[in-house]
């Protein structure tokens, strides 16, 4: 019981560091799957999104912010670099429509319009991505082994002006996943 | 070194980008343009938004290389006035100026623009302004409220028309549903969301609406649910939710959702009111990092400015500087003595006039020396000429300027005045102070200061200096040169050593006397010894032994001095006659052993010595007349060393090997009393002697010998004792060659 309540305590402690060390907004690829369907690569996947100030705080006060999810099929070459086969870019504005109290998810590719009562849902919606139809399994070669990899980040150049500037300089404006590679087959 | 080279070439590169006119004009057109299109991109303006970033970085690069430009202009000027190049403090200083210049209203504007940004910014947002945007948002939302539940009152009445419906039939069924209503889009959902039917307005079927969400729509468990939903194409959707009880009960109650567009003008405001608040928070979010970006892109615009304008400066003062430099330099050049220097006149302005000036100065300065060299050359050229015309004169000439300084002297003068040294050493001095370290002059000096004193124009005067070789005298003429106009005019006096003609025109007049009494004395001289001689042989037999007595003593008294005044005038008319030489190559010194012999054994017992130079040429001489001479010399020789009991005679015979032997020398010296210094002055002079017998006319004849023969002599006492005769003898050049 004495030990539980000191864990407890340090826990505690070394909370401030935790949130401080954290203290931006997050992207991570958590799982991606590609699946082949009536000869289609598919990806399925979830990324996940935290959103902290100081992005959230702009979203809440009415700036527009543009998630990018880049899908990238690379041919794998074993004596020279990757080579790039095809790039499939997927752009999602969000943004907070103060009269309904509702965050609007925009798919900019289609257009379509999604809206959510909480960020938490949008940034779930968002991040899960199930079936997203990637590339023709006819285009690709069987014989050579072929990479995709996805990143997530917020695109800075599409803030107002004023933030980019600061984007520039500050990390926390630029959140981003990296790229997560995973084998096509 | 390399380096530095590299250096220096890359800074002269630099340097010639910067001062040429165009770089600088086209740079300064660039970075207004980017400063525009950074200002316009500041304003959010969508044109030059996107450039934003890159424009920083362009006008920060910019800045970079002005910095550059005018650390290497400032690191340069400072070098130059350290090394106090001309013109250099006055570049800095105009720098100064146009830095100071520019720097003042600058700073203000940057200040004022500075609070006049942030109070600026700052008065856009206001509480009030919040507020009631706050208001009209809350306004609609109740506004809007009212009217979804008119929507949901709607989607409620649907419930009976749609009771009991199935699976099978529920497409059709709500197909007649909507059209009865205002809806556009129906959709019913069965268990865990499934879609079972819908219907749409639009012959294109709409993406249904993502109902997996938790909290995005009422669920069957939660009951009915209205919402207003903003749709792609800025319009607003009212989605009214309706639960169905289906017909089985073993079956769920179905899910209706209806969505009714909201009318246009309504749908439009709410619209307006969201995007003016939106707008407004967001530019509210904006601010501060707004301000921020302001501030940057005028410290940015203005830093450019400034730092252009620094560079401008150092641009326009190098350029103004250039021809002033230029100048300064040149007029060093000048005031070295170096006349043909010409500058570049680059422009047209009065800095260009004054390098035209200056390159006419100097072409005149450069001409008037030429020609200022020219008559100096002609005067050199002249003062040569005449130089050489003194140095040839047999009289000597000096002249001195107004203030009594020596200011030409001729050779002649140097043996006339015997100065030591030559007075060509003396020249700009004051004829004073030459006097006292020079005694002759001192004299000469003495006799001429009443003339020079008193500014007589044209005189003549003899004077008498006393030199090493005894007496000279002057015949000095003066005559005052013409004055300039600024000084008095000085003298040239001209002075010749006339001593040897006084004393040849009283020789001649002595022997002009000599001739004279002679004639007159020796005419009556042979009667009156013829008479007395007569008397003494006619009356000696007729009176008595004493009278006899006393006229033989008589008359040979008589006889005797008669003999002896014949003598005297014998001698005088020896001294008179004028020479009838007969000339012939002589051997001196066998004439001298001849000589010599005579007198080997005579009475006092003096002993004679000669040492003779074998290698003596012949002279041309009158053999008979170099016999009297050496008589006179070795008689007056042995007189004066009669009475000393180890009297000596020496004579000796050498050729003048310093004159290039054109002289032969016979010294006759004796160890007797020597001569009076008082006498020695006048010593070849008739009727003067030492001795207590003689016709003191000795000496006389052997110069006057010597004199007719071109030769000269020189009486001396010896350091010793004893006197010393030397006699120089011209050697005549047919007889050496003949002897060689």
């Amino acid at each position: 019981m004495r030990l539980q309540h000191a864990l407890y305590s340090i826990a505690l402690l070394l909370m401030p560091f935790q949130l401080m060390a954290a203290d931006k907004t997050e992207i991570r690829v958590e799982s991606m799957e590609i699946i082949e369907a009536d000869g289609v690569y598919k990806v399925n996947g979830s990324v996940d999104i935290v959103m902290r100030n100081p992005v959230l705080e702009a979203l809440n006060n009415g700036v527009t912010l543009e998630i990018v999810i880049d899908h990238e099929i690379l041919l794998s070459r074993r004596w020279w670099l990757d080579k790039e086969v095809a790039i499939v870019s997927q752009r999602y504005r969000l943004s907070y429509h103060a009269l309904t109290r509702q965050y609007v998810l925009t798919n900019l590719n289609t257009q379509d319009v999604n809206t959510f009562y909480t960020l938490q849902s949008l940034l779930g919606t968002l991040g899960d991505i199930s079936e997203f139809p990637l590339i023709d399994t006819t285009v690709l070669d069987d014989d050579e082994l072929y990479l995709v990899r996805m990143r997530v980040y917020l695109d800075f150049d599409e803030l107002p002006l004023p933030l980019r500037i600061r984007a520039y300089s500050t990390s926390a404006w630029r959140p981003d996943s990296g790229w997560k590679v995973w084998p096509l087959h | 070194m390399e380096t530095g080279q590299r250096l220096e070439g890359m800074a002269s590169t630099l340097r010639s980008l910067t001062t040429s006119f165009l770089p600088v004009i086209g740079l300064f057109v660039l970075l207004l343009v980017s400063l525009y299109l950074m200002s316009d991109a500041t304003q959010n303006s969508e044109r030059f938004g996107r450039l934003y970033i890159s424009l920083l970085f362009f006008n920060s690069l910019i800045l970079i290389f002005l910095l550059v430009m005018i650390g290497m202009n400032l690191f340069e000027l400072l070098r130059q006035v350290f090394a106090r190049s001309p013109g250099s403090r006055l570049t800095l200083r105009l720098i100064t100026i146009f830095v100071v210049l520019t720097l003042v209203p600058v700073s203000i504007v940057y200040y004022f623009s500075y609070r006049f940004l942030e109070q600026g910014i700052d008065s856009w947002f206001d509480v009030r302004v919040e507020e009631a945007l706050e208001n009209a948002l809350e306004l609609g939302r109740v506004t809007l409220d009212q009217r979804l539940r008119g929507y949901q009152r709607e989607a409620q009445e649907m419930i009976p028309k749609l009771q009991g419906i199935s699976e099978e039939t529920a497409a059709l069924l709500l197909n007649e549903v909507r059209q009865e209503s205002r809806a556009t889009e129906l959709y019913l959902f069965g268990d865990q969301n499934r879609i079972i039917a819908s219907s749409s307005e639009s012959t294109e079927l709409p993406v249904p609406p993502d109902t997996s969400q938790a909290g995005m729509f009422g669920t069957i468990s939660t009951g009915p649910v209205v919402r207003l939903e903003p749709a792609a194409g800025d319009v607003l959707y009212v989605s009214a939710t309706a639960l169905i009880p289906s017909g089985d009960p073993t079956i769920k109650p179905f899910l209706l959702l209806a969505r009714f567009p909201l009318e246009e003008r309504v749908s439009e405001l709410a619209q307006s009111v969201q995007h003016s608040f939106a707008e407004y928070k967001e530019l509210a979010y904006l601010r501060s990092p707004m301000k921020q970006n302001f501030i940057l892109t005028l410290s940015l615009v203005l830093l450019l400015s400034v730092l252009f304008a620094v560079w401008a400066a150092f641009f326009s003062a190098r350029r103004v500087m250039a021809p002033i430099r230029e100048l300064a330099e040149g007029t060093r050049a000048v005031a070295e003595g170096e006349f043909n220097r010409k500058l570049p006149v680059s422009n047209r302005d009065e800095l260009g006039f004054l390098v035209r000036s200056f390159n006419e100065m100097t072409s005149r300065l450069s001409s008037a020396y030429a020609e200022v060299d020219l008559s100096k050359q002609l005067a050199e050229r002249q003062r040569a000429y005449l130089q050489t015309v003194l140095g040839h004169i047999s009289s000597a000439v000096m002249t001195l300027d107004g203030d009594g300084i020596l200011r030409t002297i001729n050779a002649k003068a140097d043996d006339i005045l015997e100065p030591g040294n030559s007075l060509e050493n003396y020249l700009a001095w004051p004829l004073s102070d030459i006097a006292a370290e020079v005694p002759l002059i001192k004299s000469f000096y003495e006799s001429l200061q009443p003339h020079l004193e008193s500014g007589d124009e044209d005189w003549q005067e003899q004077i008498t200096l006393f030199g090493s070789a005894g007496r000279k005298q002057l015949m000095c003429r003066g005559a005052q040169l013409p004055a300039t106009d600024d000084q008095p005019g000085g003298y040239v006096i001209v002075f010749d050593d006339v001593t040897e003609m006084i004393k040849a025109q009283r020789d001649a007049a002595w022997g002009e006397v000599a001739r004279r009494l002679a004639h007159e004395i020796k005419n009556p001289l042979t009667p009156i010894q013829l008479s007395a001689e007569r008397l003494q042989h006619k009356l000696s037999k007729e009176v008595d032994s004493k009278s006899a007595d006393i006229l033989n003593r008589s008359t040979q008294t008589i006889v005797g001095q008669v003999e002896a005044m014949k003598t005297m005038v014998n001698a005088f008319s020896d001294y008179a006659r004028t020479p009838v030489m007969e000339r012939k190559p002589l051997d001196m010194n066998q004439l001298i052993s001849e000589v010599v012999d005579l007198y080997r054994n005579n009475p006092s017992k003096v002993r004679i010595g000669a040492d003779l130079d074998k290698t003596m040429p012949h002279i041309e001489a009158d053999s008979g007349r170099i016999r009297q001479i050496l008589n006179n010399l070795v008689k007056n020789a042995l007189e004066a060393t009669a009475k000393t009991s180890t009297g000596r005679v020496e004579i000796r015979t050498r050729c003048l090997a310093e004159s290039g032997c054109r002289f032969v020398e016979l010294t006759v010296s004796d160890n007797g009393p020597g001569f009076d210094e008082d006498m020695l002055e006048q010593v070849f002079e008739p009727y003067v002697t030492g001795k207590s017998r003689g016709t003191g006319l000795g000496l006389a004849i052997v110069k006057k010998v010597v004199e007719e023969h071109g030769g000269m002599i020189f009486a001396e006492n010896r350091p010793g004792d004893g006197a010393q005769i030397r006699v120089r003898l011209p050697v005549v050049k047919t007889v050496e060659q003949q002897k060689t």
